[in-house]
């Protein structure tokens, strides 16, 4: 008999709406199960006990009152810390942001909400999203579960981590250039970034505008499609959030995918993967043709340009946005300052961090006179041809698949003096965030040390459906269950 | 001029939109092709536009590392570009009416400083000696 942490986010939602467990029992459990992970993991920068036991209460109230709370009834859910909740601190593990505390909640957070989901927590992440391994916190370093001595991803590594832990069942990050699926890709659990515009980004710290989304980490593909269905849709307060009806991502989740044309891009050399990544990858065309699928190559000549491209868009973005943050409105104000410029100056150079800054720093650089052309308008430009090319994709294939990262899980501190080969691991990641596709990171299996593997699954816009049915595909050939196994380090006594 | 290889930037500009492969220049033309090294000043200089203060040790380590990151992203100097397509952007169309917005008290709550229902700033003259 599995504990109630151990359980899917559909069969809790499902004994908590039939009334075989209360929505307290499951937090009880995932409370449990947290304060004993938590202390080796580090994976939250808030957990919020109280609270979460109040609305499991409410919760249990609905449910003897004869209502139903929704599809996410008594799920218990943790939130990277870019993502509003209102009251609760909101920091983007920057210290520019100590303090301040969200005045109104995020679009997908109220829609969990609405669905009976219980936030048990803020999870920690790189600063302001930007990094992949979570090492940019200002706050707390997250390790692996599966390895306490590696990196968990990033940039939504407290995410990851926490789903892979057993703390909570599903947790929420935000993807801009493949911060989701990375660290879902090392953590050896599901990660979804959605088609741009499929999920409001009301109440999400901007990071780059263009290609920021939220969307959820499970433990497996129907979870995650479940839990994309609930917080996608069309909202007023976002004006790049789509129209596009939702529909069911669960309906036809399970159909065989005999027939359905996987895209494999030429381009990928395998030597520039890991020897047990690259065994791997080939392992899983196989895997995807002994589901059915017919494999057909496909081009992407601009891939290697992606990071490039990727680095120079999302700065830009990043140092327009990041200018808000500037001591006056919200936020850590510098001390001592006697006049407005300094203000700013003394704030923005004591608040962020290292990376941070440098991004900034980099984007200033590529929009300023002079240098825009060759920078930002090439960037632009070499962008448009890869989606140009990906949509030629797409003509042939119904999905394009990639490794999700070139290695499994890397060393703390290994790449953390050198920005540019940090970069470098989210060379699959960038061209669907690039390109807005609906992308999802499914896990493959694991390498000689046991560390997880996984495949990136892309569709054409708004074709969440049927990558949702191939990743579900792909994951029954796999087999994988998550077992964190926190190799390196005695979990304690009779863990379950 | 810093900014070499314009003429190439031009003939990239010319190709034909429904070419769809991006062929990346011979490596021996990059030399052609390289945007000038990132200075210590160049770096000085973006600090201020960007509002942020360093130390020279931080400046020092900043230049060497955007310099490695630039001359990273210098190889896109070597692709074919595409001109972009406004209409492929996806932006919605959003009905664009007024909207009460968050209510100036909770605004207020989370500025550092505030008096009479606005932001209280140091003197706005002076300054900017990064």
């Amino acid at each position: 008999m599995p504990e109630l942490w151990e359980l899917s986010v559909e069969e809790i939602a499902g004994r908590v709406r039939a009334r075989e467990v209360t929505a307290s029992e499951v937090l009880e459990s995932c409370l449990a199960r947290t304060a004993r992970v938590e202390p080796l993991v580090s994976a939250y920068l808030e957990i919020f006990e109280d609270e979460a036991r109040e609305r499991a209460a409410a919760i249990d109230r609905r449910l003897a009152a004869g209502e139903d709370p929704g599809p996410l009834a008594g799920v218990p859910v943790a939130l990277k810390d870019n993502l509003s909740l209102e009251g609760h601190a909101l920091t983007c593990a920057s210290r520019i942001l100590t303090g301040y505390v969200a005045p109104f909640t995020a679009t997908a957070v109220e829609r969990l909400l609405a669905a009976g989901a219980v936030p048990v927590g803020r999870n920690n992440m790189d600063e302001f999203a930007m990094g992949s391994s979570c090492e940019n916190s200002a706050y707390q370093r997250t390790r692996n579960p599966w390895d306490l001595g590696t990196v968990p991803g990033g940039s939504s590594g407290g995410p990851a981590a926490a789903v892979a832990a057993g703390s909570v069942p599903l947790s929420f990050g935000s993807d801009t250039g493949g911060s989701i699926r990375q660290p879902a890709a090392l953590c050896g659990v599901v990660g979804v970034k959605p088609t741009y515009g499929r999920v409001s980004r009301y109440g999400l710290v901007a990071f780059a505008s263009s290609t920021d989304q939220i969307g959820p980490i499970a433990r497996n593909v129907r979870d995650s499609a479940l839990a994309l269905e609930v917080i996608a849709g069309a909202d007023p307060h976002d004006a790049t959030c789509a129209a596009e009806p939702v529909g069911s991502y669960l309906a036809a989740i399970e159909q065989d995918i005999a027939g359905l044309k996987v895209g494999v891009i030429r381009e990928i050399d395998p030597a520039a993967l890991s020897p047990a990544a690259a065994r791997n990858w080939r392992q899983s065309l196989d895997r995807l043709e002994a589901g059915g699928a017919d494999l057909v190559e496909v081009s992407l000549p601009s891939l290697d340009a992606a990071i490039a491209v990727y680095y120079v868009i999302a700065t830009s973005e990043a140092s327009a946005n990041l200018a808000r943050f500037d001591g006056v409105r919200y936020g850590r104000r510098a001390e001592g300052a006697d006049n407005l410029i300094d203000l700013y100056f003394d704030s923005r150079s004591e608040g962020f961090g290292a990376e941070v800054k440098r991004r900034i720093m980099l984007g200033t650089f590529a929009l300023s006179s002079g240098y825009y052309e060759a920078y930002y308008g090439r960037a632009r430009g070499v962008l448009e041809r890869m989606r140009r090319e990906l949509a030629t994709a797409f003509e042939k294939a119904d999905v394009v698949v990639t490794p999700t990262t070139p290695t499994a899980a890397f060393r703390l501190g290994e790449k953390v003096d050198d920005p540019l080969a940090m970069y470098l691991s989210d060379i699959f990641t960038t061209p669907a965030s690039l390109a807005g596709l609906p992308t999802v990171a499914v896990p493959s299996g694991s390498d000689d040390d046991g560390l997880p593997l996984s495949l990136q699954i892309m569709g054409r816009p708004f074709a969440e459906a049927t990558v949702f049915q191939v990743s579900r595909a792909f994951e029954r050939e796999v087999g994988w269950s998550v077992a964190p196994a926190f190799l390196g380090a005695a979990e304690g006594a009779g863990a379950g | 001029m810093r900014v070499l290889g314009g003429g190439l930037s031009e003939a990239a500009k010319l190709t034909p939109i429904g070419v769809r492969v991006c062929v990346p220049i011979q490596p021996e033309l990059n030399f052609y092709l390289k945007v000038m090294a990132l200075t210590h000043d160049d770096v000085r200089k973006i600090a201020t536009l960007a509002r942020l203060r360093f130390t020279p040790e931080e400046e020092l380590r900043l230049t060497g590392q955007l310099a490695k990151i630039v001359d990273y992203i210098d190889q896109l100097q070597a692709y074919e570009i595409a001109e972009p397509d406004l209409g492929s952007l996806g932006v919605m169309e959003a009905e664009d009416r007024p909207e009460p917005c968050l209510p100036r008290e909770r605004f207020l709550a989370n500025a550092p400083a505030s008096l009479d229902g606005f932001l209280l700033v140091p003197e706005v003259k002076g300054g900017g000696d990064a």
